[in-house]
């Protein structure tokens, strides 16, 4: 292996005196290398076994892979999304939704940052949406605040405000009539609060009603709507 | 269109598979997986010989400066 | 045309004149110079970048206005910023540099037109700070880990093109009998590199494909850079440096090859399991699961071989600057494929998918595990390309200590920062923002360990430039290796 014919000669450039050292030594490093490699070889033609754990190891993980992939192939349809469902064919008609679910989720996104977590809003500026008319009164005054938004001033539970409720609806966030109807039954129904659910046909109707509104409320455009 | 692109994906990953195949058939034509005790030490050379640590913090383990003195 | 023919005269091996001439070591140590110190210039350069923008955006997250003002220091830039000069600037020009390096050494052959690398290295570092200057003027796609801007690509593509062809080269002339398991994974990391890269560009900017497929070749590429390119590259230099720093060959060959050909035979299907709960066919979820499942053979084939080969060698590998780190990121290694796999579970996935958990894994692969790799291997390949000493011990230490302890600190603090985050986010009744609050502690720690690490960069940094400029001292005959044998203890024979 170390006396390979290929090898060149010492040519002119290991007079390098930096080289030097290393060329002496070199032939007691093959000496001692010759040495190691004769007692190490014993040449072991073919595979060396793999040890015995690792085997039953490598055997339990393929057995795990093809359990998991045949309990969660969904039934290899490329339509199915859900693994734990064999055919695509038996899923049926989405679960309802239950409103006051979908309304706590959406509060949570979108309102809590103006009128806070338990809709006491925030003094002199967000009102509260516990106990007010706006809130549990009449249905379409809340539905039209939430699809177009509101300004100016206004009167809530004796304190006024004057600032800009967003809108939820086509100028706004763009929500559906079943969330802003989630949304409403939610505050309606919350912290005290309890009036009747608002359903989204309701909302639809608002919705076309008002449909080419572009800017938010003022006070006294909601007052003929406020009971 | 889009299925051309498809299309072509698809036989690259071919060949790729292909190719793999290939190497291991090559590998075990050349010798290259039998004898394996012996291949492992093709890493070693009388410059680095198997049996001797090649790299140390600097100045430790035995410096060239002493090594120069004991000369 | 002349020139044609001589051009493909000297890359055929059977028609040069140097055939059969087994070049020494040092030789070809040194014909390999030029173009590594450049790889390596160029990856300092990024890594220093990255770890800056790191910085940015992990303070960021805490502190939402530093910086705030700033256009081009927005979070949304600064963390694309990060990933892409981490990835193609720092990590690839690194593996470059190790790779080219080692497949020299491995083909016993001096390097044969390293003019091409070194065009290849100016346009691969011009198509990164191209695509991190788009990013940073607005022009980045959405895509991740392809949010370079189109215009960067084809540089990158030729750069790529040109160190691909010098690496066929290299290997064509080899004058080693065997090929090495480490030219296994290398040359299997610049042949699937192309495939990958290529295949994501054309689906997904070129013509992009529709739907969900988009999603998928997303991830089946931005996976596979880790685990067809990164990956191959890091173990490579592991199963070369941990037996040839010793003196002794690695445990089990034959288990070994093993480990290559299961992890070509996993590897690449595993990247869909980041699309759990997505609307992509569960069936195919389900294959990426499994072959994330299957990649535990290779791993731990390779944590197997690695440790025996290192155990009852524990004080060498403490004497060694490059096997401390090559030791540590080899562990990593098997501890971020384990945890991989355990994550690509859906039980599991279920609690840490989007979260912080998830950002922890991913910087235990390519720092933890990649990038200890290739400080290692600088520490190894520099003295021997400058035939200098390293200049201090201290600041090796201090690079050490400093990257060590910051990778553990970052990832046992996001990981249970994600955890939790995780958890509260899967129950419905604590408000998102309370979750995003508690997080804060831990993303607070994330960034003292960034500030750590970075102060071990910084002391890396140091030690090269230092090491470069500083004059070959006439007593000191040459560096490490070099030194006369006598003067080194024969490791006793087992
Ligand atoms: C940007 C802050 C902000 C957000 C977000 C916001 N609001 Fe308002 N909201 C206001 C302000 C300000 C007013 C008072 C408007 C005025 O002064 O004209 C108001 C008024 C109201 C009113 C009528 C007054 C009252 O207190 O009864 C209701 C009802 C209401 N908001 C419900 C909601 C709901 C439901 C949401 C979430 C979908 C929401 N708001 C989101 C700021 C906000």
């Amino acid at each position: 292996m170390n006396d390979d014919p290929k090898n060149p000669p010492p040519g002119p450039e290991d007079n390098d005196p930096r080289l030097e050292q290393g060329a002496v030594s070199d032939e007691g490093i093959q000496k001692i290398h010759a040495q190691l490699l004769r007692e190490k070889e014993e040449p072991t033609e073919g595979f060396a076994p793999i040890p015995i754990f690792m085997l039953f190891l490598f055997s339990g993980v393929i057995f795990f892979a093809g359990v998991y992939i045949a309990q969660y192939s969904g039934g290899w349809d490329p339509l199915n999304y859900d693994e734990r469902v064999g055919v695509a064919a038996v899923t049926d008609a989405p679960a309802a939704v239950d409103p006051l679910v979908l309304g706590r989720r959406l509060y949570t996104q979108q309102c809590v940052a103006c009128h806070g977590a338990n809709g006491q809003g925030v003094a002199g500026v967000f009102p509260p949406l516990v106990g007010t008319s706006w809130v549990v009164g009449a249905e379409e005054r809340l539905i039209r605040v939430l699809l177009h938004g509101l300004v100016g001033e206004i009167e809530v539970l004796g304190n006024t405000y004057n600032a800009n409720m967003p809108a939820f609806g086509p100028n706004g966030a763009r929500w559906n009539d079943q969330q802003i109807a989630a949304v409403a039954t939610f505050i309606r129904q919350e912290w005290g609060n309890d009036a009747p659910a608002i359903d989204p046909e309701t909302v639809a109707e608002v919705r076309s009603a008002t449909a080419g509104r572009t800017s938010a409320w003022t006070n006294d455009e909601l007052e003929p709507y406020a009971n | 269109m889009e299925w051309l692109f498809y299309l072509i994906a698809f036989i690259v990953a071919l060949c790729i598979t292909f190719t793999g195949a290939w190497a291991l058939r090559w590998a075990v034509r050349q010798g290259q997986l039998s004898n394996l005790e012996e291949q492992s030490r093709s890493i070693f050379t009388e410059e680095e010989p198997e049996g001797r640590q090649s790299d140390f913090f600097p100045g430790r383990g035995g410096s060239s400066r002493r090594s120069r003195r004991q000369r | 045309m002349s020139s044609v023919s001589q051009f493909v005269a000297s890359v055929n091996p059977t028609a040069s004149a140097d055939v059969g001439v087994r070049a020494r070591l040092r030789e070809i140590d040194e014909s390999t110079r030029l173009p590594v110190l450049l790889f390596v210039g160029a990856a300092l350069f990024w890594l220093l970048g990255g770890t800056f923008f790191a910085l940015i955006a992990s303070i960021k997250l805490h502190h939402p206005d530093f910086l705030g003002e700033t256009e081009w220091l927005t979070f949304g830039i600064v963390r694309t910023v990060h990933l892409n000069t981490v990835i193609y600037g720092w990590a690839s020009n690194a593996g470059i540099a190790v790779a080219l390096w080692l497949m020299a050494r491995l083909c016993r052959t001096k390097l044969h037109h390293g003019g091409i690398l070194m065009v290849a290295m100016v346009f691969w570092n011009v198509g990164v700070l191209a695509g991190c200057l788009g990013i940073m003027a607005g022009d980045g796609l959405s895509i991740e880990w392809l949010e370079f801007p189109p215009y960067a690509t084809p540089l990158l593509f030729l750069a790529y093109a040109l160190t691909g062809v010098w690496c066929i080269i290299t290997f064509r002339f080899r004058q080693s009998e065997h090929t090495y398991v480490s030219q296994w994974f290398l040359l299997a990391a610049f042949f699937w590199f192309p495939w990958i890269y290529s295949v994501a560009q054309i689906m997904l900017v070129i013509e992009p494909a529709r739907g969900t497929i988009q999603a998928l070749v997303n991830w089946w590429f931005a996976h596979n850079v880790l685990g067809l390119w990164f990956t191959p590259i890091g173990l490579a230099a592991a199963y070369y440096f941990i037996p040839k720093v010793l003196g002794k060959p690695i445990h089990s060959y034959y288990l070994s090859i093993l480990g290559f050909w299961s992890l070509a035979l996993f590897y690449n299907w595993a990247g869909v399991h980041h699309l759990i709960g997505g609307p992509v066919p569960a069936w195919v979820i389900s294959a990426g699961t499994v072959a994330s499942v299957m990649m535990v053979i290779p791993v731990i084939v390779t944590a197997i071989n690695h440790h025996m080969t290192v155990v009852g060698s524990f004080a060498q590998v403490w004497r060694s600057p490059t096997l401390r780190f090559v030791v540590f990121g080899a562990m990593s290694y098997t501890l971020v494929s384990l945890q991989g796999s355990s994550m690509s579970l859906r039980t599991l996935n279920l609690h840490t998918h989007f979260t912080h958990y998830t950002v922890a894994h991913a910087h235990l692969g390519m720092y933890g595990f990649f990038t200890m790799i290739m400080f290692g291997s600088f520490y190894y390949i520099l003295p021997r390309l400058l035939q200098k000493e390293w200049p201090s011990s201290m600041l090796i230490s201090v690079h050490f200590w400093t990257a060590s302890l910051g990778i553990i600190l970052y990832f046992v603090g996001l990981s249970i920062g994600g955890l939790i985050q995780g958890m509260q986010m899967n129950n419905p009744d604590i408000p998102f923002l309370e979750v995003v609050a508690n997080t804060i502690p831990y993303l607070v720690s994330r960034s003292v360990a960034g500030i750590i690490i970075l102060v071990g960069h910084l002391a890396f940094t140091v030690s090269v430039v230092w090491m470069i400029l500083k004059p070959r001292s006439p007593q000191e005959t040459s560096p490490t290796l070099f030194r006369s044998p006598e003067a080194m203890p024969l490791r006793p024979s087992t």
